[in-house]
């Protein structure tokens, strides 16, 4: 039974041998949203820790694999401890090094603080049928905003392939202008992709997708 | 954009630069000959003429003749404008706006300003030479779309090589005996699909365009085609024409008011068109810009000279575009070398139509609605470093 | 509807091409080549004809896709104000891009 800490409703795994179990099992993703010590201007990767979307962190829930708790109080503690490091120290007339602003990593998770009602934020219900039906069929989803859509979903690990899909997730009678389908449609077909559109019929609990992509005539 | 692509420079047959297009070699100008066409073809920047006199020098007495020669021979101080018909389409599904169904007329509309588009064009209406010289009954000069056409084939052949190229090197690893298992599995289906292929006797896709079918055969009468297209015009082109510069005659509209309700029936209809007027009036060239999800592109002299600029895209005022539709649309428009700009529009209601019963009444109308402009361009840290 | 069949005979070349089902707004022709370039043969294939003032969702292909009950892919024609015509590709299912 892994566990998962909650800060203000978004999971941040610090745990490096967490977040491989979750590729490898889950095909879950997420997003590395920590800065690297070494390289602080750089930011084509990030650093721990890896920051999960309201529909990863709902679809891992739903495994019941995975304990959530709230581990807000453990930040607010570190944070409040650098704080009072930084002020100078005015008996020796020297003012404290910078040296501790390195967040060491590891240390914050040691401490949880088991919290009963953990809050997690909720993904839009029309999107996360659909993010469901593309994780339960294999693909690797992210988030899409890069590109205007919701998310891209891959057809294995992201390191090893392009995105093949920009996907929309909507209600089932939701209707989209035409000239956002046109839009979508060209900017998916000019970087490689299918613009795809789905949605969960409510009568019949199926998630129903539509690829669409440009001609090449017209 | 014409500079470098291959075509003006192949010498596969015949003298001198041209294209290949459904096996017949067409010449080609060069590239200094297109836009040197260009700048005598598109003189007026709009479908107005004017009766210019030459300068007045009071104290020269040569400038002072030739100023009252010129003002004597003219009968009349201004010309009377020349007035294009149209008509509109007045089925249940209609497309909105007018079409111009004289040729000259839609020429003179199309090189006097850009405005409109061929019903079956990409924008100029160039339907009838085209499909003349693909039924083989007339020549004249090569269009956009045969430029087209010509590149889209190449580049279907090149597709071709390079699959037939994998092919070989795919065979040469087997071999060798260093196929693994997905490049074994390519091979296999490739070589189905080449075994289907002979069965059904798939010709090349590019000879088949070049058969004239029933469709084409049906057109022709006493040696020429009939001519099908006409010239359509957007509903904030045919207001512009009909109302401010008063080239434009539609049949079966008689008043202001009567246009406005038909072509301008939303709100968002008469924002787009105040948005048009705004940018006309500044000399801009606009036209439609589906093909970039925008409501329009805005081009400094016209088409056929440079890329739009801009890409604008109109907004009510109390409204704020979607994220996810502002990244998607900006992803589109940066790709093709534009600039995104919203334009939002102060007064979001359209004006009492009934009240407009003239010139001067739409003008007022007008002057009610002002304009503000933002222009959007995507930041990336680790490339806009200066 | 005739807009675009015009437009499909004359401008793209298309042949054959009649109304299939006036409801459903869809056409049925044959294109000049092959749609994809994986397919095997030129093959007759549906036109659904939209304005672009219309909406199109999930539940509404589901029913144009009723109404063709053999295909899995439809071309989707959408009408602009300027006339331009727009045409897409939507497959039934998840359909991976082509290679460009």
């Amino acid at each position: 039974m892994f566990t998962l800490p909650v800060i203000s409703g978004t999971v941040y795994i610090y745990d490096v041998e967490v977040i491989k179990y979750l590729r490898e099992k889950y095909n879950i993703g997420g997003v590395l949203s920590g800065i690297l010590p070494q390289y602080p201007q750089q930011n084509k990767f990030g650093g721990l820790p890896l920051k999960l979307s309201p529909e990863e962190a709902l679809y891992l829930l739903e495994t019941n694999e995975f304990e959530f708790f709230d581990d807000t109080e453990t930040h607010l503690d570190e944070y409040k401890e650098k704080v009072d490091e930084d002020k100078p120290d005015t008996k020796n007339g020297q003012s404290s090094t910078t040296s501790n602003n390195k967040v060491e990593l590891a240390v914050l998770s040691k401490i949880p603080k088991r919290s009963s009602a953990v809050k997690l934020k909720e993904p839009v219900n029309s999107r996360y049928a659909v993010y469901k039906y593309l994780v339960q069929k294999g693909y690797f989803v992210l988030p899409g905003l890069r590109f205007g859509c919701h998310y891209m979903a891959y057809p294995g690990d992201i390191m090893r392939y392009h995105s093949h899909y920009n996907v929309l997730g909507l209600d089932y009678d939701e209707g989209i202008d035409l000239l956002t389908m046109v839009s979508g449609g060209r900017l998916a077909t000019s970087v490689k992709k299918c613009w795809v559109i789905g949605a969960k019929n409510p009568e019949t609990e199926e998630t129903e997708a539509f690829s669409i992509e440009w001609s090449g005539f017209g | 954009m014409v500079s470098d692509d291959p075509f003006f420079n192949s010498t596969d047959s015949g003298s001198g630069p041209g294209i290949q297009l459904d096996g017949r070699f067409l010449k080609t100008t060069t590239n200094k000959g297109y836009n040197k066409r260009a700048k005598d073809v598109y003189v007026l920047p709009l479908p107005f003429s004017l009766n210019s006199l030459p300068a007045l020098i009071p104290h020269n007495p040569l400038s002072v003749f030739m100023y009252t020669v010129a003002l004597l021979s003219k009968p009349l101080r201004f010309t009377t404008q020349k007035r294009h018909k149209a008509y509109i389409d007045s089925t249940s599904q209609g497309t909105p706006g007018a079409f111009v169904p004289d040729l000259q007329s839609a020429m003179e509309l199309w090189q006097q300003g850009f405005f409109g588009k061929g019903t079956l064009s990409r924008s100029e209406p160039s339907w009838f030479g085209r499909t003349s010289r693909r039924l083989g009954l007339d020549g004249g000069e090569l269009t956009l779309e045969e430029i087209t056409e010509a590149r889209r084939a190449k580049r279907r052949k090149f597709k071709k090589e390079r699959e037939q190229q994998q092919l070989l090197e795919l065979k040469q690893k087997q071999k060798e005996g260093v196929l693994n298992p997905a490049d074994a599995n390519l091979l296999d289906k490739n070589e189905k699909k080449q075994i289907e292929d002979n069965e059904n006797n798939a010709a090349d896709s590019d000879a088949v365009v070049t058969k004239v079918r029933k469709e084409d055969t049906d057109l022709i009468k006493d040696g020429v085609i009939e001519k099908l297209e006409t010239l359509h015009l957007h509903p904030c082109e045919a207001v512009f024409l009909c109302v401010c510069l008063g080239v434009l005659e539609i049949d079966g509209i008689e008043t202001i008011q009567q246009l406005l309700q038909t072509f301008f029936p939303e709100d968002s209809d008469w924002q787009k068109y105040v948005v048009y007027h705004y940018f006309r009036s500044l000399g801009w060239c606009v036209r439609d810009g589906i093909k970039f999800g925008v409501d329009w592109l805005i081009y400094k002299q016209g088409p056929p000279f440079q890329h739009a600029e801009f890409a604008v895209s109109v907004q009510p005022s109390s409204g704020r575009p979607d994220w996810w539709w502002l990244h998607a649309n900006m992803r589109v428009v940066n790709n093709a070398k534009k600039a995104m700009t919203l334009v939002y529009v102060t007064k979001e209601e359209r004006p009492d139509y009934t009240k407009i019963s003239n010139v001067a009444a739409f003008r007022k109308a007008l002057s009610q609605y002002t304009v503000k402009i933002l222009t959007f361009s995507r930041f990336t840290p680790s490339r806009c470093r200066d | 509807m005739d807009t675009v069949i015009e437009n499909l005979v004359h401008q793209q070349l298309w042949t054959d091409c009649k109304i299939y089902n006036e409801d459903a707004n869809l056409i049925r022709g044959t294109p000049p080549r092959k749609l994809h370039p994986e397919d095997a043969q030129i093959s007759s294939e549906y036109v659904l004809v939209s304005h672009m003032r219309d909406s199109v969702s999930v539940r509404g292909y589901t029913k144009t896709f009723q109404s063709v009950h053999d295909a899995s892919r439809v071309v989707h024609a959408v009408i602009a104000e300027d006339s331009t015509i727009a045409y897409y590709i939507v497959y039934k299912s998840l359909n991976p891009p082509r290679r460009n």
